[in-house]
């Protein structure tokens, strides 16, 4: 009996011992791993499959959580709210650099946090004030359908000739759009002004009243800065995450399970 | 210890001086043992705790962590911050950053962490200007974090959006004749242009009521035909806006005496604001939902930071304070929505 016992009791011990020891070892190796990933240069990380592997994993959960809701249950955005689909390489504020992203989901845009993306907003032109950061005359009616058929007209497409001349004049002058979205309407994306000619748009499908609505009534959205919500680890695993599937032809794929038909709650 | 061993082999009622054991007899209790091994430790325990206390400075390390580049005086510099940093000094990526480069920023990057330490130390937040409204707008942000990282449910948006339907609208635009009878024109100003507002509603040809009539038409610099409602009211001025906003297409208003003579307004079109659809303005009804939140949050944040503070007032302006400060609470606590269109 006692012997019987005692073999119980040390299989049982062996069995914990065996068990911590696999939760050490695995404890150890993500740690370490995390600690790979921070002091990796961050643009150099995509280079490593094994660390991108593991930060897409160690970021879904976030995700999913934090940033599905607006962003998408496959970060496909959503053009009614504003949201940008990160599936395709096509970059507001800089040029999509992994330590860029990074930064945008650190300090966000018109968060109010001091480092992150606030320079500028979409005056809304069909207001007496258009600009709450300083005077910008407001446009007529007739200079908004102009700059559309600039717009329009400029990105190949069907539109009234004679007003993209004027809208040429208001989108240069007048309007001031220049400021922003430079001369040859392409954007800037120092400062967060989209492309205006290359048929990705933000708000919207590009219809003139989409085009209309955001030159009459202004734009500003927000990205939440997360610097004060997730570590640093998660954000730049999340910044990863983002950067790959911005850049492969089926984001997620290698990561997930079929889309559920309703997605997961934020 | 096995209670059996202090019972005497004898049977023999076991008294108290048999179970007390000698000091060093650590087989048997002693009270005195105890109450001594008691003190030693609680001595020992106010002393570490004394020592923490006096000698206090939080959590040191000497290991720096993998989000951080460096620690100084256990504060960390944050590896983002340093690349960040680094590719805006440079005017490169951090790849393309030599090593040289990299330690010059950190060096750089040390030096001002060093003399923010030092700042904080002799108080500057509290007389600097700059770094006043830095600590402000830092405040601001983290008391309204939850706000911008939470997403609100549609329900949420839709409720909000009911509730303020007046903000969400195209925008009213006309187009309009602003006749002008200027007082010199004629000895009863007012009687004519009565006259010239009936020859309008009966067809007559503008040309010709203009001719007859003497009138002027009113035509902004630089302005086309079709303006906003908002542009309209400065051209027109309030009383003659508000009449030009109740015609519709092709009714001619009521005279109306100004300072330069009596004016006339001819809708010709008259496009009212439509209501939108929530699906359509979503992304301002979330902008100003989250806007309205964050004032909400602020407020009560600030009512909080009030009732806590210890605020005195000087007597000559301690009693108009007061009564604005009653005023913004009763704002305050008005229901979300009163008072909106």
């Amino acid at each position: 009996m006692r012997d019987r016992l005692g073999w119980r009791f040390w299989g049982g011990l062996g069995l914990v011992a065996l068990l911590v020891a696999g939760a050490a070892d695995y404890w150890a190796r993500q740690s370490g791993m995390r600690a790979r990933l921070m002091r990796a240069d961050p643009d150099a990380i995509i280079e490593d499959r094994v660390l991108t592997r593991f930060a897409v994993v160690y970021a879904q959960p976030v995700y999913d959580a934090r940033c599905a809701s607006c962003h998408g249950d496959h970060l496909q955005g959503n053009a009614r709210a504003g949201v940008p689909d990160l599936t395709r390489p096509a970059w507001l504020y800089g040029e999509g650099r992994v330590a860029q992203i990074e930064h945008t989901i650190l300090h966000g845009i018109r968060s109010g946090d001091p480092k992150g993306w606030n320079l500028a907003d979409m005056p809304a032109f069909a207001q007496a004030q258009p600009y709450k950061r300083y005077k910008i005359e407001p446009l007529e009616p007739g200079d908004i359908r102009d700059v559309i058929e600039y717009l329009l007209v400029t990105a190949g497409k069907a539109g009234d000739q004679a007003a993209a001349e004027r809208g040429q004049k208001i989108f240069a002058v007048k309007g001031q759009c220049f400021d922003c979205h430079s001369a040859d309407a392409q954007g800037d994306s120092a400062i967060g002004a989209p492309n205006l000619i290359d048929d990705i748009w933000l708000y919207g499908t590009g219809s003139r009243d989409d085009i209309y609505d955001s030159i009459a009534r202004g734009r500003g959205g927000i990205c939440p800065a997360w610097a004060q919500e997730l570590d640093p680890v998660t954000i730049r695993a999340l910044a990863v995450l983002v950067y790959t599937a911005s850049h492969q032809a089926a984001p997620r794929a290698a990561v997930r399970s079929p889309a559920p038909t309703r997605g997961t709650e934020g | 210890m096995n209670v059996h061993e202090s019972v005497p082999r004898s049977g023999a009622p076991v008294t108290e001086a048999d179970s007390v054991g000698g000091f060093w007899d650590f087989k048997r209790v002693n009270p005195l043992r105890s109450m001594l091994c008691f003190g030693v430790g609680a001595l020992i325990g106010l002393g570490i705790a004394g020592f923490g206390l006096f000698t206090a400075k939080g959590t040191v390390t000497h290991v720096v962590p993998p989000e951080n580049v460096a620690l100084v005086n256990q504060r960390p510099i944050l590896r983002t911050d340093f690349i960040a940093q680094t590719e805006t000094e440079l005017g490169k990526t951090f790849a393309e950053a030599t090593s040289a480069e990299r330690l010059k920023v950190l060096d750089e990057m040390i030096r001002e962490e060093l003399f923010v330490q030092r700042g904080l130390e002799l108080d500057f937040p509290g007389t600097d200007p700059d770094t006043r409204t830095a600590l402000v707008a830092a405040v601001e942000q983290q008391v309204v974090a939850d706000v911008t990282t939470h997403q609100p449910a549609d329900a949420e948006l839709q409720k909000y959006f009911e509730e303020n339907r007046g903000n969400y609208a195209t925008e009213g635009t006309m187009v309009l004749h602003n006749f002008l009878l200027p007082k010199n024109k004629s000895p009863d100003a007012l009687a004519a242009a009565k006259k010239a507002a009936d020859a309008l509603r009966a067809k007559t040809p503008l040309a010709e009521v203009v001719k007859t009539y003497g009138l002027q038409e009113l035509v902004p610099e630089h302005a086309s035909d079709e303006q906003f409602y908002f542009a309209q009211r400065i051209h027109l001025g309030q009383a003659l806006y508000e009449q030009a906003l109740a015609l519709n297409d092709g009714e001619v208003s009521e005279p109306l005496a100004a300072q330069d003579g009596v004016h006339i307004v001819q809708m010709v079109k008259n496009t009212k604001p439509l209501p939108l659809t929530f699906e359509r303005v979503r992304s301002q009804v979330l902008n100003d939902y989250v806007m309205s939140e964050k004032k909400r949050l602020e407020d009560a944040d600030l009512r909080y930071l009030r009732d806590k503070a210890d605020i005195l007032i000087a007597d000559d302006y301690a009693a108009d304070y007061e009564k604005g400060q009653a005023a913004r609470t009763a704002e305050a606590e008005k229901p979300a929505g009163q008072g909106k269109p």
